[in-house]
């Protein structure tokens, strides 16, 4: 419902409860033969007045911001604001059913009665504030609320852009340097190479952190980009795959592998004047997906340089999974570094 | 200009020698692909130029470096290394960026060729190192290329050597009595057990303690010369 139909409605209820509910005190107090077709139109004309006054005050409230006052400033400004408006739409009342149309059967006018009328009707026309500063103020607390969790979950997106794993810039370059020189000892496979490279960049770009992939597009890029490492490293670097075929359709986040994949070149192959090999197995597990990315060497201890990459893949997996994903690198035997990821099942 | 290639990458290897194929300056010697290779080449090959990868297996090229008590002209060569390219600019050192750039190629030689002269026509004792020799010097992130000349004061500092140059202290990894064996004598006296100091630094010097010799450097530095060096200082400067 539109906000502005809401607050007709309710000042239509609002109002015609209180004109009958005035009826009824005057039934039940004064008895049922005071109930005459005058006092009926008073209390109507009442009424109406009271809806129009009232509609007037709104008017004054939203011309001078009040909604936007402290509870300390607006307090004295709805006090002075309810006796205004209530002296104002007695003086109207009273103009109109003594002067404009003359009502006959009620009470002669007086002044004590007049500002006996004032008073009560102030504390209505305050209540009657009161009630739609609460309404604007729940309505506000809530629409803040909303903001707070869009802003939050903007935040988290824009997180994630930052965490996504970016094509190492150093990779690329060597790659792009050593299809230059294959270019001209090897032109077929530098035109693969092309093809390699292309297919990596273009996923990279293609999927952004919030989604997934299939295992299965995963591991087809981790080969692409194996080959473009193959090609650095000449014999120094060999790898296998022992990928379990049932789980090539479980979703992961892209580039997951792929990172893991580099950290072992990075800190395993790379650094051994011999070379390295690496292992990459999927598991299915009871309710979990398991990946492990296999190195010969060992872990050293972390330097401020290292560990970037692996700590952003963990917020990125808290964010789409929870508590679990997993993550965990370890020495597993004397000689091999195992990296482990653990997705679940969904 | 003799020059040496080291990259682990065979590739990248090949695509520098084909850069520098036609270019009638430079001729390259041999090739490496990790540190130890490349110091052995270096020792019999004698090159004047390297062109040095940073991330090799083993040993990185800052590491190579340390180890030459006499580095020629070095142009290093990285892919993309954010934190060497920050201690090249800082340290005004000579760096290529692959795939290299023909025209920038041709700049770094143009200025490797100018220092090389410059070092050839000091003449050089087989046997010490000469004035312009220069040694590289690394500490944590930042690095240098320091010609002896430069150097004031070399002091012992448990088997390291911290030598003072400009407004720096760094340290290098060899002992003091191994520096003072491959030292010029002429310009380089051993003070004290501590410190070996640069003659051609000092601003004056006065009589100390039971005749030794106090001696006050460009720099600022005070050194004592312990009483026996004393009295060869005296010969040395002749008074």
């Amino acid at each position: 419902m539109k906000q502005s139909t809401l607050y007709w409605l309710c000042q239509i209820f609002g109002w015609g409860i209180y004109t009958l509910f005035s009826i009824g005190m005057i039934y039940v107090f004064a008895g049922p033969e005071n109930i005459t077709p005058n006092i009926l139109l008073l209390q109507l004309i009442i009424g109406v007045c009271l809806f129009l006054f009232s509609h007037l005050f709104r008017w004054f409230i939203k011309r001078n911001d009040w909604t936007q006052l402290s509870i300390k400033s607006l307090l004295p400004k709805l006090i002075l604001g309810a006796i205004v408006v209530s002296a104002l739409s007695q003086s109207f009342i009273h103009l109109i059913i003594y002067f404009v149309l003359p009502l006959k059967g009620i009470m002669p006018f007086s002044w004590i009665n007049f500002v006996g009328y004032i008073g009560s009707v102030s504390i209505v026309m305050a209540s009657w504030a009161t009630l739609y500063f609460a309404y604007n103020i729940i309505q506000r607390n809530r629409r803040s609320e909303i903001e707070k969790l869009e802003l939050t979950s903007a935040l988290q997106e824009a997180e994630l852009a930052i965490l996504k794993n970016q094509i190492n810039p150093h990779f690329l370059f060597n790659a792009l340097n050593n299809i230059r020189s294959l270019i001209l000892s090897d032109p077929e496979q530098a035109r693969s190479m092309v093809t390699h490279i292309s297919e990596l960049l273009r996923y990279s770009i293609q999927f952004n952190a919030a989604e997934k992939v299939t295992l299965g597009q995963e591991i087809a890029i981790v080969k692409d980009y194996l080959q473009l490492e193959s090609i650095q490293f000449n014999d120094r670097l060999t790898y296998a795959f022992e990928i379990d075929d049932t789980s090539l359709e479980i979703k992961i986040p892209p580039m997951a592998i792929q990172l893991l994949v580099e950290n072992a070149i990075k800190h395993g192959v790379s650094q051994m004047t011999a070379g390295g090999n690496i292992l990459i197995r999927s598991v299915l597990e009871n309710d979990h997906l398991r990946i492990e990315v296999c190195n010969n060497g060992q872990l050293k201890a972390k330097s401020k340089r290292e560990g970037i990459g692996l700590k952003n893949l963990m917020e990125r997996l808290k964010i789409l999974f929870g508590h679990f994903a997993e993550l965990k690198v370890e020495n597993s035997s004397e000689n091999t570094v195992t990296a482990s990821l653990k997705i679940p099942l969904s | 200009m003799k020059a040496l290639i080291i990259d682990d990458s065979n590739l990248a290897r090949q695509e520098l020698k084909h850069l520098l194929k036609n270019r009638d300056d430079v001729q390259v010697i041999g090739e490496a692909e990790n540190a130890e290779d490349a110091l052995e080449k270096i020792i019999d090959l004698k090159p004047e130029l390297l062109f040095l990868d940073i991330q090799m297996p083993g040993k990185d090229g800052f590491e190579l470096l340390q180890e030459l008590e006499d580095a020629p002209e070095v142009i290093f060569t990285t892919a993309f290394d954010h934190y060497a390219m920050k201690a090249f600019d800082h340290n005004a050192l000579d760096y290529l960026q692959k795939p290299i750039k023909d025209d920038r190629l041709a700049l770094a030689l143009e200025k490797a060729a100018a220092k090389i002269r410059k070092r050839a026509s000091d003449l050089k004792d087989k046997n010490v190192l000469g004035l312009n020799n220069q040694v590289f010097v690394k500490d944590g992130e930042t690095c240098w290329f320091v010609d002896l000349a430069e150097i004031r004061i070399l002091e012992i500092m448990g088997s390291y050597t911290r030598i003072f140059f400009k407004d720096q202290k760094p340290m290098i990894p060899r002992s003091l009595n191994y520096m003072e064996s491959r030292l010029d004598t002429e310009v380089f006296f051993r003070a004290n057990r501590q410190q070996i100091i640069n003659l051609k630094y000092i601003a004056r010097i006065e009589p100390w303690f039971s005749g030794t010799l106090k001696v006050y450097l460009k720099g600022g530095e005070e050194i004592e010369v312990s009483r026996r060096q004393s009295i060869k200082f005296r010969e040395v400067m002749s008074f």
